[in-house]
């Protein structure tokens, strides 16, 4: 199923961004995308995710067209994580129907489970508002895990491994790695070294891809 | 309080200009009112009143006014150049900051706290801190002159005043209590209600706005009874306070009453005692509304201590 985009064009008003950008992606391919900041890489991310309705051209994720039937199949990380204002828990299962077991599964799978049990009210430990009561590290796997919990078939990661660093830095790289894992990833980022796992790298520059 | 300490240090000018024309002002109102009981008692024995004594009372009663006049105007303009140094230090915060600091401040927390801790210190500065220091110098002053006209009429008015002290300090910790829950409350729904910009594009992609619905319910739902609950217990705890308030008035009708009918106290005197009563009963029965006010915004003032790092650095 994978993605297929094809002459796909976005404009902000008269600011033309992606100029016929066309792309496929072949089911449990990890693809990177690659450019300079306000490039166009988190504006074809959102298309992709089916957070923006297309202007002109095809988006087609996993089958799905219409922007909410492609979010249903869509999991996306980004690097400024965005917690909601509720428990770890919450924050998993974004208030829908869960088993414990896919949860803890999904905790697991993210690196969280000897943080969460060292909290004195576990999964329940309110993250704060915005997540200003746990580490940027820790808020980050929290998203992972809603990214795997969610089991989505196709990963969208927005510079999410931009700001890494020591010992946090692996255990999200671990956690990314078991999201990952066997399916479609769509990757960007701004530094090349940060797609080292891609089959596939693209640069977007003037709005086009330009395959490396 | 640092804050403020910093605030008055940075404004030390106006401040004393303040305190001193508070005392002054103190100062002239008893005059004016010993030059009115040797009036009335003359009045009551029937003697002369000089030209020179009614001179004197005119005089009295315009230097009353132009300090009346030079509070106000002393107290404003401390006010203001306090105010500006608040606004000022919490604009200067957000010059120091880097851009990646910039990047992540949330707009709608930011705008909660202008909109409620720093508008809300900026009304106390300007309707109640040098109400109340005028209110403690015009205590202070009052009652001590009464003490030296009157001990005994001064201590018997004034026994419910220790009990109104005990009550206050009780009833300003109650309240504040209540005070300090539902500004938590407000700010974690003002909060909350800030962050929903910031999570919308992931709340839409994991269809969960039932979940923020939900919560942003219940946060309103805790700010409405954290309020409700601290209004009923203002209501209750003033009222009764306000009650007690009129016992110093009555005890001093009758304790400086029967002195007067004994002989013992003249009618101008027992006149200068309710006159300014107002100065000592009067300032106690707004107390507990004020140092309520007071520790409210001493929360305020906590809350945005941080912010004002960057306007208020002590320089040697």
């Amino acid at each position: 199923m994978g993605i297929r985009v094809e002459n796909l064009r976005y404009a902000y008003g008269s600011k033309l961004v992606l100029r016929d950008i066309s792309l496929f992606v072949n089911a449990g391919e990890y693809i990177g995308i690659v450019g300079v900041s306000g490039c166009g890489k988190s504006t074809l991310l959102k298309l992709l995710a089916g957070l923006y309705q297309t202007q002109s051209g095809v988006v087609e994720v996993h089958g799905a067209c219409r922007p909410e039937e492609i979010r249903k199949n869509v999991a996306m990380v980004m690097q400024n994580t965005v917690l909601f204002p509720a428990s770890i828990k919450e924050n998993i299962t974004c208030g829908h129907p869960m088993s414990e077991e896919v949860i803890w599964q999904a905790c697991k799978a993210a690196q969280l489970t000897e943080w969460i049990t060292s909290l004195a009210d576990g999964i329940d430990t309110f993250v704060g508002e915005q997540g200003g009561k746990v580490s940027g590290g820790q808020a980050q796997r929290i998203a992972i895990a809603r990214a795997i919990a969610r089991n989505a078939p196709v990963i969208l990661l927005d510079e999410a491994t931009s700001a890494l660093d020591g010992d946090t830095g692996s255990a999200v790289l671990a956690a990314l790695d078991s999201l990952t894992r066997g399916r479609t990833v769509v990757s960007v980022s701004h530094r090349h070294e940060t797609l080292a796992n891609c089959s596939r790298i693209y640069k977007l520059e003037d709005g086009r891809l330009h395959s490396l | 309080m640092s804050l403020l300490i910093k605030m008055m240090y940075k404004r030390i000018l106006p401040v004393v200009l303040f305190i001193c024309t508070s005392i002054f002002a103190m100062l002239v109102s008893l005059w004016w009112n010993w030059q009115l009981r040797d009036i009335i008692n003359k009045i009551n024995t029937g003697t002369h009143i000089p030209t020179d004594v009614i001179i004197m009372a005119a005089t009295a009663i315009l230097f009353s006014m132009a300090s009346a006049y030079a509070l106000s105007l002393c107290s404003a303009w401390a006010c203001e150049c306090m105010a500006h140094d608040l606004r000022m230090g919490f604009a200067k915060h957000f010059a120091t900051l880097s851009l990646t600091e910039i990047e992540n401040i949330s707009a709608g927390e930011q705008l909660s706290k202008l909109q409620n801790e720093i508008s809300e210190v900026n009304g106390f500065l300007q309707t109640n801190l040098f109400t109340f220091a005028d209110d403690i110098i015009r205590f202070i002053g009052t009652f001590s002159w009464l003490l030296w006209l009157d001990p005994k009429l001064t201590l018997v008015s004034n026994i419910p005043t220790a009990v109104l002290v005990w009550y206050t300090v009780y009833t300003s910790r109650v309240i504040s209590e209540a005070a300090q829950q539902s500004q938590q409350a407000n700010g974690q729904m003002n909060g909350f209600a800030g962050s929903l910009i910031a999570v919308f594009p992931v709340m839409k992609l994991f269809d969960a706005v039932q979940l923020i619905s939900d919560k942003y319910d219940a946060a309103l739902v805790r700010w409405e009874r954290a309020v409700v609950t601290e209004e009923r217990r203002r209501a209750v705890l003033m009222s009764l306070s306000g009650l007690m308030s009129c016992s110093p008035l009555l005890l001093l009708l009758l304790v400086g009453g029967i002195e007067v009918i004994r002989g013992t106290l003249s009618v101008g005197s027992l006149y200068a005692f309710i006159n300014l009563s107002g100065n000592v009963s009067g300032a106690m029965m707004n107390m507990p509304g004020r140092i309520a006010s007071f520790r409210r915004f001493a929360v305020n003032l906590k809350r945005v201590e941080p912010f004002m790092a960057a306007g208020f650095a002590f320089r040697k």
